[in-house]
């Protein structure tokens, strides 16, 4: 090893003992992200599950049986129960043990046989605005299919339009799939700013930073120890984080894995300089801390994660290009499942260079500026 | 009493004297809550859509116009199939249709006509909602085309959205939002006090003064409480009348469940506190057990009646969940007795567990 | 009816680390009422082990401690109004002004809130609004021992009040707990200085956790000269012997005459000098010392020198290199020992030698070979995977001063490196100086051991921000007509004032 390498070896392995020193702070560091991983991405869905519905069928003919039937035997719904008492299912709804309650009215058989529209009430919750349209567009499809099965019994033919729909790089479209690659570009985020933002407020806290400063050490060197401990153990949990995602959760990689890892190289970089950037511009640990959840939660909350970029305000739209976890889950999602190409991973590349870039590039100068 | 209050003095001057204490009680929330109210939306998504017309003709014209006047969907059109399919890796649509040159043949000649509709299964929320409104938009134009004029059965779901009659998300989800950041405040205030107190060496000087462990968590909790408290109300403040979101319930329930809500995170950020005598690792448990289930778990963003069974209720040894639970209902429907009963209870419940912890970790020498 | 001894102990024993480390060992000791007692003993002897358990802070393994006639665990709250107790790391809330940290203990403790005449007494009345952090070294502790002896204790543990503390605050501290204590009172007051224990009515010697010397202090020797010899003898003995830090030293060779050049530092704080018109030029090898009160500008003159702080004006040069604008190569000379502890406080001994051997360029066998060296010197067989904050203030002390010098520096900045450490720990560490100074080492240091002043060649005397006299020790004392370094501290920063 040459003097400079052997130099900044010495550097490096003091950070890494500083992070990695005893049992508590390895298990804290090391277990809590791949739980969670497994947890969050074993329960979390944005689909509507196990809602759980009341009947109330005021027809009560062969045909409102069917239809209910219908729907209880669907995949997509918990218990489906039959009352008679409306308060009873209105008081079940309003506590939020039932999700809905479907009401069909007594003329139900009749309008259908005669070839009339038969309405069904569908009482939804509000209050949880995702259950209640999803309820919604599940039930008006069990609803369509009846009532064209309904017509075919009649002899009554109708053209139909037969949508064939394709979901591609996902043809089951299995929500973990979406969940797991997002959910290791987060936990990827929290992982290195916390390893990163408290780390220099924390030697200028203690006073070590001084000893810092008056050994020969240069800026960047300063830099570069501040940077490679965190980077690898990053890298190794998101390594083992992807690892789980293809093994475990049996997510297809069609992608180039070299560009995969690069990209990933690159976009934890961009995570270390904004940790580094809190942590150079913060005089102790509690701000540092601060200064790391301002950042991390507007960025997880903004990142395309919980609802789509192109949604948002424009302002806000703006914005997103200094969250890194944004372009990440992008890089993710394209060459996990998309195998996207070079060119196309590049416009989210380049955006995470610059935010690598600028903040490591802040964080050395403010060193530098520290040691004048 | 006079020594709680002594001490309780002596967390307000501190906290009153670091600026970033007031900052994240005041200036958190309101970034919070503007991201919430603009930044997120869970029940609706607007869908890029590309279309391939192959049968072009004025009634499928009609179907182009149709898709182009939905306000969820901006359509464009493409002469090139894989130009448009370039489009979706690309994440520049979400989804492409292809008409194809028979359709309106088979329309015509009463047979079943097909269309293709391509999504990009990358981001599964929006598959979804690419396919419930290309569905609607395709049978509303079949039913007011000349194709359809037999009389024919059909079901007409007749939807009531109790509580929130348009389904705004917005109106269920920043009140929600709450849970998230009052539990993260809770915590993030709370869990540096004790292992700062450790750091700094003052804990030594307390320990050797005649304080028991109760005036010390007293002394901790309340001045927190104050804080939190404020900073809540100031949140309800800006999202009535500010935001404008309507609140059917009543004020002072909304006080007592919060301050029970506060209690319990308030707890959490304590025993983290209490428990490592270290400001990182307490910074990085309070992201791992405050921050994250709080915003994966407890119903904000998540549905729990989608989880499986069993998690759904370790759902409840959550403060938030509850409180989630508790607000939606208190600015939606009202106030629900019953609702606030099982929430108060539970928030009750796990916030004195939370003390007991508290309590038992609390040093009252130092080789403990 | 016989009266109640203040502190009675029998059969103490303590230990940490499931019994392998032994703190407290088989101790029994009984004290009067009415006395200050002095406790001395080497780094590690088990002094703050022995006033924690003493205060109820620390649970011991066996024995039984009285104290007051009371139980320091069991009955910790009823104790709690009898004892003042003042912690060796500074207590106070640093965030907190003066008043609101002694309104505070003042509830604590359920008494009235009347201070003026302590701080008064103290000086500190000017600053009571300002925050504890910006106080002074000196003032912090006054204060601190203001809030220890709120409430008429009638015990007072002190565990060494005056480290880190000027001869001035130092006679100030005692006189402090003379005035305020009542012929019942009693006062264990730990301490590294000699002349200080030398005037308490009885001390106790303690070593590796027993007690070897309980009497008057002046049975043993009529002058504290005399007095601190007797204790090193009691302590195991100190011969002098060539120093091992100095003879295994490889310094560079160097034609620059003078290796430490300051010409002109200004530090201004807003409208504030914390150093005015400083200059000053330091031969090769020579042990050049900054004397002054506490807050006097010693540290930033210190810093600017070291290029932690930037001066206002002025330059500094180390070899001749600028330290603000060759930093590098200037650093590379330096051995730089903080007066606030700051060596990695969550790594252990080991892994602080591997990390500052390795910022210093030494690898490998010469790394191995250095360490193994400042292990042996500095006594630390037993302490290598012992986290630096868990070690006793002496053997911090230590580790900073070895990781200073491991490197061969041509320059040694020392800050207060003897605050806090035992009296032999405190010859050897001037005996690796002079003999490092001896074979060419420039070395700057701060101290408040008057003593030592004498040892070193050339001495400036700091005040105010200010050069107020500089020279050898002997034309100091000269100067100021004084027979000691301490009376020529007091004498000349007295001429200063009344000039003023």
């Amino acid at each position: 090893m040459s003097e400079t390498l052997k130099h900044l070896w010495a550097l490096i392995k003091k950070e890494f003992l500083a992070i990695l020193r005893d049992r508590k702070s390895r298990i804290i560091i090391i277990a809590p992200p791949l739980i969670q991983l497994v947890l969050f991405a074993n329960i979390l869905t944005m689909e509507t599950k196990n809602a759980e519905i009341m009947v109330i069928d005021n027809s009560n003919t062969l045909e409102s049986r069917e239809f209910v039937a219908a729907v209880a035997n669907s995949k997509w719904f918990g218990k489906v129960q039959n009352t008679d008492n409306i308060t009873l299912a209105e008081n079940l709804l309003k506590t939020e043990q039932i999700e809905a309650i479907l009401q069909i009215r007594q003329d139900f058989a009749r309008q259908l046989k005669s070839g009339h529209s038969a309405s069904v009430r569908l009482i939804l919750d509000g209050r949880t605005p995702t259950i209640a349209n999803g309820i919604n567009n599940y039930i008006s499809q069990i609803a369509q299919t009846y009532s064209q099965n309904f017509a075919q019994k009649l002899g009554i033919k109708n053209p139909q339009i037969d949508i064939r729909t394709r979901v591609w790089f996902n043809p089951n479209a299995v929500y973990q799939w979406y969940l797991v690659i997002s959910l290791i570009v987060i936990l990827a985020l929290v992982i290195t700013l916390m390893l990163t933002s408290l780390s220099v407020a924390r030697e200028r806290e203690l006073g070590t930073f001084e000893q810092l400063i008056v050994s020969p050490y240069t800026a960047f060197e300063i830099l570069i120890g501040k940077t490679v401990p965190p980077m690898i153990i990053a890298l190794l949990m998101q390594s083992a984080m992807v690892a789980s995602a293809i093994i475990f959760f049996k997510i297809p990689f069609t992608g180039s894995f070299p560009l995969f890892m690069f990209s990933s190289f690159i976009a934890l970089l961009s995570f270390v300089g904004v940790g580094l950037f809190i942590s150079s511009i913060c005089n102790n640990q509690q701000q540092a801390i601060l200064g790391a959840f301002a950042f991390m939660m507007p960025a997880i909350l903004l990142s395309g994660f919980v609802s789509p970029v192109q949604d948002m305000p424009v302002v806000l739209q703006y914005l997103t290009y200094a969250n890194p976890i944004r372009f990440f889950i992008a890089i993710g999602n394209g060459l996990f499942l998309k195998d996207m190409g070079f060119v196309d991973v590049l416009p989210n590349l380049v955006p995470l260079i610059i935010i690598a870039v600028s903040t490591l590039g802040f964080a050395a100068l403010t060193f530098k500026r520290n040691m004048e | 009493m006079k020594i709680t209050l002594a001490f309780i003095k002596k967390e307000m001057l501190q906290i009153l004297r670091d600026p970033s204490s007031l900052i994240i009680a005041f200036v958190l929330p309101t970034l919070l809550l503007l991201i919430y109210t603009y930044g997120i939306n869970l029940d609706s998504a607007k869908i890029r859509l590309g279309i391939k017309n192959d049968d072009i003709n004025s009634q499928t014209q009609e179907l182009v116009d149709a898709f182009g006047q939905n306000a969820y969907i901006s359509s464009s059109l493409f002469n090139n199939k894989d130009d448009m399919y370039q489009q979706i890796i690309r994440s520049k649509l979400q989804a492409a249709l292809i008409i194809p040159s028979d359709f309106t043949r088979n329309l015509a000649a009463q047979k079943q006509a097909s269309l293709l509709l391509i999504t990009d299964g990358s981001n599964i929320n929006q598959v979804g909602y690419a396919q419930t409104y290309v569905n609607q938009i395709v049978n509303q134009w079949l039913n007011q085309s000349g194709f359809v004029d037999k009389q024919s059965p059909s079901i007409e779901i007749l939807p009531r959205v109790q509580y929130n009659q348009n389904a705004d998300g917005r109106r269920a989800l920043v009140p929600s939002s709450l849970a998230v950041t009052m539990t993260l405040i809770g915590i993030l205030l709370t869990a540096l006090v004790i292992s700062r107190e450790w750091e700094r060496g003052t804990m030594e000087a307390l320990l050797s003064a005649n304080i028991s462990p109760w005036q010390i968590i007293l002394g901790k909790y309340i001045p927190y409480f104050v804080v939190g408290m404020l900073s809540l109300a100031f949140s309800m403040m800006m999202i009535i009348v500010v935001f404008q979101l309507p609140f059917r319930g009543s004020y002072w329930v909304l006080f007592i469940v919060s301050a029970l809500f506060l209690y319990a995170s308030l707890g959490i950020g304590l025993i983290i506190s209490s428990l490592l005598h270290d400001q990182m690792l307490a910074s990085m448990a309070s992201l791992i057990i405050g921050f994250l289930p709080a915003l994966m778990m407890s119903g904000v963003v998540f549905p729990i009646v989608s989880m499986p069974p069993f998690f759904a209720w370790l759902t409840k040894l959550l403060p938030p969940t509850h409180y989630v639970y508790f607000i939606k209902n208190e600015f939606l429907a009202g106030t629900i007795w019953q609702t606030v009963l099982i929430s108060s209870l539970f928030l009750l419940g796990l916030g004195f567990l939370f003390s007991l912890l508290v309590y038992k970790k609390t040093a009252r020498r130092l080789d403990e | 009816m016989t009266e109640t001894p203040s502190v009675e102990i029998r059969a103490l024993r303590k230990t940490f680390n499931h019994g392998q480390n032994v703190a407290i060992d088989n101790l029994s000791l009984t004290l009067r009422k009415g006395q200050i007692i002095g406790l001395i003993g080497a780094d590690g002897a088990g002094k703050t082990t022995l006033l924690r358990l003493l205060d109820g802070l620390l649970l011991q393994d066996s024995g039984e401690i009285s104290v007051l006639g009371s139980n320091p665990i069991k009955q910790k709250i009823e104790l709690a109004r009898k004892i003042g107790y003042m912690p060796q790391k500074f207590g106070l809330y640093e965030d907190l002004t003066v008043k609101e940290n002694l309104e505070f203990y003042a509830d604590l403790k359920g008494i009235e809130k009347k201070f003026d005449t302590m701080l008064k007494f103290a000086g500190l009345q000017a600053f009571q609004n300002r925050q504890a952090g910006k106080l002074s070294g000196g003032m912090k502790q006054k204060l601190g021992l203001i809030c220890a002896l709120m409430g008429n204790p009638e015990l007072l543990l002190l565990d060494e009040p005056s480290v880190g503390v000027d001869p001035v605050s130092r006679r100030e501290l005692l006189k402090m707990v003379k005035q305020s204590v009542t012929k019942d009172t009693t006062v264990i007051w730990s301490t590294a200085y000699m002349d200080e224990a030398h005037g308490f009515d009885n001390v106790i010697v303690i070593d590796k956790g027993k007690i070897v010397y309980l009497g008057n202090p002046r049975d043993l020797a009529p002058d504290s000269r005399g007095f601190e010899e007797k204790i090193i003898e009691l302590m195991g003995g100190f011969t002098p012997s060539e120093s091992l830090v100095a003879k295994n030293f490889a310094i560079l060779p160097s034609t620059i005459q003078y290796v430490v050049e300051a010409d002109n530092l200004v530090k201004k704080y807003g409208d504030f000098y914390a150093v005015k018109n400083n200059s000053f030029k330091i031969k090769r090898g020579e042990i050049f010392g900054l004397l002054g009160p506490n807050g006097a500008g010693k540290s930033t003159s210190f810093k600017m020198m070291c290029g932690l702080a930037k001066p206002t004006s002025g330059t500094a040069r180390i070899m001749g290199y600028d330290i603000v604008k060759q930093a590098s190569l200037a650093r590379e000379n330096i051995g730089y020992m903080a007066q606030k502890f700051s060596l990695y406080p969550n790594l252990s001994v080991k892994q602080n030698f591997d990390f500052f051997a390795g910022a210093y360029g030494l690898y490998g066998k010469d790394a191995q070979n250095a360490i193994s060296q400042m292990i042996e010197i500095f006594g630390f067989e037993h302490y290598l995977d012992d986290n630096a904050q868990e070690l006793p203030l002496g053997f911090k002390q230590r580790l900073s001063m070895a990781c200073a010098v491991m490197h061969n520096p041509s320059v040694l900045f020392l800050d207060e490196p003897t605050s806090g450490v035992d009296v032999i720990a405190r010859r050897e560490f001037w005996n690796h100086i002079t003999s490092l100074a001896a074979k060419g080492v420039t070395v700057m240091v701060t101290t408040h051991f008057m003593d030592e002043a004498e040892f070193c060649d050339r001495i400036s005397l700091f005040y105010k921000g200010e050069t107020i006299a500089t020279g050898t020790p002997d034309e100091l004392k000269q100067s100021a007509a004084a027979k000691t370094m301490e009376e020529a501290f007091i004498n000349l920063i007295k001429i200063r004032e009344e000039a003023a």
